[in-house]
């Protein structure tokens, strides 16, 4: 069973006015209108318990495809199949099995206990009482929330919240979970225990997972599959490993003399330096490698030396930089 | 107070104003229904013969122009909107932004003020006239230029004044938690004493005096009446005198209530 | 079937249950809002008594105590829905706004039913105990005896009004749908819409001529929704307009439901 994206296209209307008074005043009787392309040929298809993270900019699209693949807008060409369901046709069946959770916009009732928002649920998704309470008692212990249930949603803190919404979304044990910038807004503390108990719950429940996120620890810790979306296109869709593979055939090195060394002293044949406050990260080419590392221990007594593969981050910057 | 930042801010809410065409357009379709129901209600009543004695000697056509101006004012003076807007600035904290800035906040609504009510009179003052057009056989138009200058000055008081009475309830935001059911008591029955049921004139007498020492009836009855030269020019000067004594009370009101709330927002830290 | 109809009453009990809990800490407001639509009523009743009083108690052919009962029955109509739908019917614009539109439509639920019964109002409730203590005090002035099957279809009446008037404020905010740019008081455009076509409803028929009756009643039928229930207790109707008045609701109903999936369509193929 799988999720599957063929050539989705999505097209808005949008009115444009022009500027200043002049602009508005014409635009009382007549607004031009302009065609915005915000997910451009589209395709890709998830198999179930896959765990997937996208990444984009603002506006790059990422919204959108979730919205159409939880049957909130439909695309305007191409065509979506989520378990064998037509997504736009909102069928019974069909979202009884999905679950979204928006980051900054929430489905509980604020003045009442994120419980009686649990009860709801059960009765909207109708869940048998006897599993109701089995996931209820399971989710709220997972996530160490179980002595707040009874507390009204608006006295809970934003990371407490974004727990409550969580467990909502699973208690019917739905098939696939979209989730759309799930920790945003949250501390620290707050966003790892929800990447571990996604990445946790997942490997446990077999659940499907679509993420989208700014953060890329998010995206490390829960998912294994990334796609990236820019502009409305799909740039790059593969697994974690494999893109930073793709990309790395730079060694990143971190480095920090005792005495202070002025750039200009470093060996030549380094990619790319970049000084920091407290050393220097350079990118190396990898068949530059040894030499280059030899000049750099012989130049001077070292405070600290860091040497790895390119990290996500760095391949981010790299695909958006490159694009 | 510099001119040049508020021309400024009322260019920008020039084009705010503009956005919001629907909403002008709707203003005068919604305008039209009461004023139906009062025009039926009246050829009805003087239809089946009641006398102009029983309704304070107004006669049909006093008494449906007074009905059709009292509505046309009635939209015109009363921006329904700004309470609602001082309201959601206050709640989200837009106001902040004043307490930094070298703009007053109660100047800056008088800017947006002026703009809201020239567009207002732009876009509706042909169907007001269309109205008056329907019924200029029954419509008792005055001539004298000294009255129209009268009225002119009687409607930017009514503006004003309703704008300080306004603005003043929806600062009552700083201290409850909700205001819609406030608004909509306090617009009707400061609708009802200014005379937009029904014409002050039907009263008694010790009802009539009380109210025109409220600032209420000035917002609608005042200027209508002295269109339709109810008053002689000697109750012109005493009441205008009571309008005029009532604005700066609500300026300093609205001045006291200001800082007062200011204080309970930046102590409260809404 | 008869589990479906069971859900969906639980659902409409759960959220009368966490309105009443949401209300009751906040008696304040609970009191306020009393006092001040009371106060509103008030108004009303001033003013065709003022009038009355002028033309010799009798207000175009409509006693004081019949007077009365018009407003009863006024309030009864108008209390009943603030309860029930007002506060639903109007929010369908702060729903988009703030995109918790998107989590009715995800629901396994009829998405219609959940935006029109969510908030239950208990304060503007208490206006009914006024109504009834009105309506029940001038009938008995007016001297009418007690009957029940009169009572009873008395009450469908006015249950088929605040339908009415439920579906004239939805289909208003249907319009919500075709106007995207809904912006924090745009969204009072359906809300005045509405009150501008109830105007015409709260009134005696007697004030329009009787070409305007005939349209208001069968046209435009605003007329069905308190001059209806009002005649039918203590003057007389005819047994075809009570028989429109439910066959325009049914019509109604429909073609509100056709506005609404369109709506949905449109939705559907924009977003924020």
């Amino acid at each position: 069973m799988q999720i599957k994206v063929e050539k989705v296209v999505k097209d808005y209307k949008i009115n444009s006015k022009e500027r200043g008074l002049r602009g508005s005043v014409k635009g009382l009787f007549s607004r031009e209108k302009k065609t915005i392309r915000a997910v451009n040929n589209i395709s890709f298809s998830i198999e179930e318990g896959e765990c997937v993270g996208f990444i984009g900019g603002n506006g790059a699209g990422k919204t959108t495809t979730i919205k159409m693949l939880s049957g909130l807008i439909y695309p305007s060409m191409g065509s979506i199949d989520v378990f064998n369901y037509n997504p736009a046709e909102r069928k019974k069946g069909f979202k009884k099995q999905i679950s979204l959770v928006m980051g900054n916009k929430s489905q509980l009732w604020w003045d009442l206990s994120a419980y009686e928002s649990f009860n709801l649920q059960r009765v909207l998704y109708d869940i048998p009482k006897a599993d109701f309470k089995k996931r209820m008692d399971m989710l709220t212990d997972s996530l160490n929330v179980a002595t707040l249930i009874e507390k009204p949603v608006r006295n809970l803190s934003l990371g407490e919240r974004m727990k409550m919404e969580l467990i909502v979304s699973l208690l019917y044990n739905p098939r696939v979970l979209f989730l759309d910038e799930p920790t945003i807004g949250l501390d620290l503390n707050s966003q790892k225990n929800i990447r571990k108990f996604l990445h946790e719950f997942n490997q446990e429940y077999n659940t499907t997972i679509l993420m989208t996120s700014h953060y890329l620890e998010d995206i490390e810790s829960v998912c294994d599959r990334l796609m990236f979306i820019q502009k409305g296109k799909l740039i790059h869709d593969g697994s974690k490993d494999e893109i930073i593979q793709k990309f790395s055939q730079d060694v990143r090195v971190f480095i920090r003399y005792k005495s202070n060394i002025d750039i200009k002293d470093l060996p030549n044949g380094i990619k790319s330096i970049k000084p920091m406050d407290d050393g220097f990260e350079l990118h190396i080419n990898k068949e530059e490698y040894n030499g280059i590392i030899r000049m750099l221990l012989n130049m001077g007594d070292i405070d600290k030396i860091d040497i790895g593969g390119m990290s996500l981050e760095h391949v981010v910057e790299k695909i958006y930089g490159g694009e | 107070m510099q001119i040049s930042k508020y021309v400024s801010i009322m260019k920008v809410s020039m084009q705010d104003n503009l956005e919001y065409r629907f909403n002008f357009f709707t203003t005068f379709i919604f305008m039209i229904a009461p004023l139906a129901v009062h025009i039926c209600l009246w050829s009805t009543v003087y239809g089946v013969g009641v006398s102009k004695e029983n309704l304070s000697n107004y006669s049909y056509q006093m008494m449906l122009t007074y009905t059709i101006l009292g509505h046309c004012l009635d939209k015109f003076t009363g921006d329904v909107n700004l309470q609602l807007r001082v309201s959601s600035e206050i709640r989200d904290g837009v106001i902040s932004k004043y307490l930094l800035l070298p703009v007053s906040y109660f100047n800056t609504n008088v800017s947006y003020l002026i703009t809201n009510r020239l567009v207002y009179f732009v876009t509706l003052i042909v169907p007001y006239l269309a109205v008056i057009f329907c019924f200029r056989s029954q419509f008792m138009f005055n001539t004298e230029p000294l009255y129209y200058l009268v009225f002119i000055v009687a409607i930017l008081m009514a503006i004003f004044i309703s704008f300080m009475v306004n603005h003043l309830i929806a600062l009552a935001t700083f201290w409850l938690k909700d205001v819609t059911s406030l608004y909509v008591f306090t617009q009707s029955t400061f609708s009802f004493l200014a005379g937009g049921y029904f014409t002050l004139d039907l009263l008694p007498a010790w009802a009539f005096n009380l109210l025109m020492h409220t600032p209420f009836p000035y917002i609608l009855y005042f200027p209508v009446a002295i269109y339709m030269k109810k008053m002689n020019p000697g109750q012109i000067q005493h009441y205008g005198l009571i309008a005029c004594i009532w604005i700066v009370i609500l300026l300093v009101l609205n001045a006291i209530v200001w800082k007062r709330g200011v204080k309970r927002y930046s102590a409260d830290g809404m | 079937m008869i589990k479906s109809i069971k859900k969906y009453l639980t659902i409409y009990y759960m959220f009368v249950r966490s309105c009443l809990i949401k209300e009751m800490e906040r008696r304040g407001n609970f009191l306020l809002m009393s006092v001040t639509t009371t106060f509103l009523n008030l108004y009303f009743l001033f003013y065709y008594l003022v009038l009355a009083d002028r033309m010799s108690n009798n207000f175009l052919g409509w006693s004081k105590n019949e007077l009365l009962f018009f407003l009863g029955t006024e309030i009864l109509c108008h209390s009943t829905f603030m309860a029930t739908c007002f506060y639903n019917v109007f929010t369908l614009p702060d729903h988009v706004r703030t995109g918790s539109f998107d989590f009715l439509l995800i629901k396994p639920v009829n998405t219609r039913f959940l935006l029109s019964t969510r908030n239950f109002n208990f304060s503007t409730f208490s206006q009914i105990l006024f109504g009834i203590a009105l309506t029940t005090y001038s009938y008995i002035k007016l001297g009418f005896k007690f009957s029940l099957a009169k009572l009873l279809l008395f009450i469908i009446l006015i249950l088929n009004s605040v339908m009415i008037m439920y579906l004239i404020g939805f289909t208003l905010m249907c319009l919500a749908f075709y106007f995207t740019k809904i912006s924090s008081y745009g969204s009072v455009l359906p809300y005045r819409g509405f009150f501008a076509i109830y105007w015409f409803a709260r009134r005696p028929e007697n004030i329009f001529s009787s070409h305007v009756i005939q349209l208001l009643t069968y046209i435009c039928p605003v007329l069905l929704i308190v001059n209806l229930p009002c005649k039918w207790m203590i003057r007389s109707t005819s047994p075809k307009t009570i028989i429109w008045a439910f066959v325009f609701s049914i019509l109604f109903f429909a073609l509100s439901h056709i506005l609404w999936k369109k709506g949905l369509q449109k939705y559907e193929s924009a977003s924020s």
